[in-house]
């Protein structure tokens, strides 16, 4: 009988998520049940009867199911403290390439030349590693429970939302890119500035960044 | 049982569970205690004329415990099945006294208006 008061709360719980904290209240709850449930066998009540005793005691446990069960799934929208954090590393990650190849310039008047090369890769790898860090520190949707609809939440937020928008935004960026880098190689063959050509990375991912946002922005409006 | 009996009783147990908070906080008053033990309580005080459910209970535990009115710990396993004890805190004695405050205020209007 004690096992049918705990198969009576696990399929009263079916509906929460099997965590810690659900766990700790089933437990709770059945070893107070399984207390009463004695006490009314020594009071001289026959099995049957305590059981039916204990289970119409309990009530209607919906609303106890409900508050273990996670409220609004958890997505993280970046806060503006955030964005700007982002904004900032962004920003003097470019102004770092940008600056690079001055260091050259700046610290090759004298004998060591390799000196300037140095503080250049420097300026390069400290801005590189920003970016990455940028990167990894994006929010990403976690999945709450393992249900179907968190896996079309995780879908949807990890392609963006809005679907004319994101499609748009990928054929676009499929093509920018091989354009791009045809640009880099016509300009650096007729121009010869090899040196300072592959700026145009750089202000290639300044525009699509620019891009990505009036898409964004669009999206909001509409 | 009649139906206006019961229905009669529904509307007493109805105003109780609203103070089903302020009663656990006056047991725990008493020390530390789990469910049923509270339970048991309720029932010897009353005569065995009140009785809360299960459901009503933990979700008021569950309740006081968000407020920081009680905190919860686990019993020793020593007795057999692990228990889930609660302890007021000095919050949930601050809470007590308010509420029971605004219950004599509400029962002396009741006793002015309706006796």
């Amino acid at each position: 009988m004690i096992e049918k008061i705990r198969a009576y709360i696990d399929q009263e719980f079916s509906r929460a998520p099997n965590n810690q904290k659900v766990q700790e209240l089933k437990e709770e709850l059945i070893s107070n049940l399984e207390d009463k449930y004695k006490e009314q066998l020594e009071m001289g009540k026959s099995e049957t009867a305590a059981y039916h005793f204990v289970i119409s005691g309990i009530g209607d446990l919906s609303e106890l199911v409900d508050s273990v069960r996670p409220q609004q799934p958890a997505m993280p929208l970046p806060t503006h403290q955030e964005r700007v954090r982002r904004a900032v590393f962004l920003s003097v990650a470019v102004a770092l390439y940008i600056l690079s190849p001055f260091m050259v310039i700046l610290f090759s008047d004298g004998e060591q030349g390799s000196a300037g090369v140095i503080v250049m890769f420097l300026f390069i790898a400290v801005a590189t590693g920003l970016l990455i860090f940028n990167h990894m520190t994006r929010p990403i949707y976690k999945k709450t429970g393992d249900t179907v609809v968190e896996d079309f939440k995780q879908w949807r937020f990890e392609s963006g939302g809005q679907s004319g928008n994101v499609k748009a935004y990928r054929s676009f960026r499929a093509a920018y890119w091989i354009i791009v880098a045809a640009v880099y190689f016509l300009v650096s063959f007729f121009l010869r500035i090899w040196a300072y050509s592959w700026v145009i990375f750089i202000i290639a991912v300044a525009v699509e960044q620019i891009v990505r946002g009036i898409l964004l922005l669009k999206g909001e409006e509409r | 049982m009649t139906e206006s009996v019961v229905k009669k009783m529904s509307i007493a147990s109805d105003m109780l569970r609203g103070h089903t908070e302020t009663i656990i906080l006056r047991r725990l008053l008493q020390g530390d205690s789990y469910g049923y033990e509270i339970n048991k309580a309720v029932q010897q005080i009353t005569g065995g004329r009140y009785e809360l459910k299960e459901a009503t209970l933990y979700t008021a535990f569950r309740r006081l415990e968000q407020g920081g009115y009680i905190l919860s710990y686990w019993g020793d396993q020593n007795t057999g099945a692990r228990r889930r004890y609660y302890s007021i805190t000095s919050e949930g004695r601050e809470h007590y006294k308010n509420c029971v405050q605004d219950w004599q205020e509400s029962k002396q209007i009741i006793d002015q208006l309706l006796l």
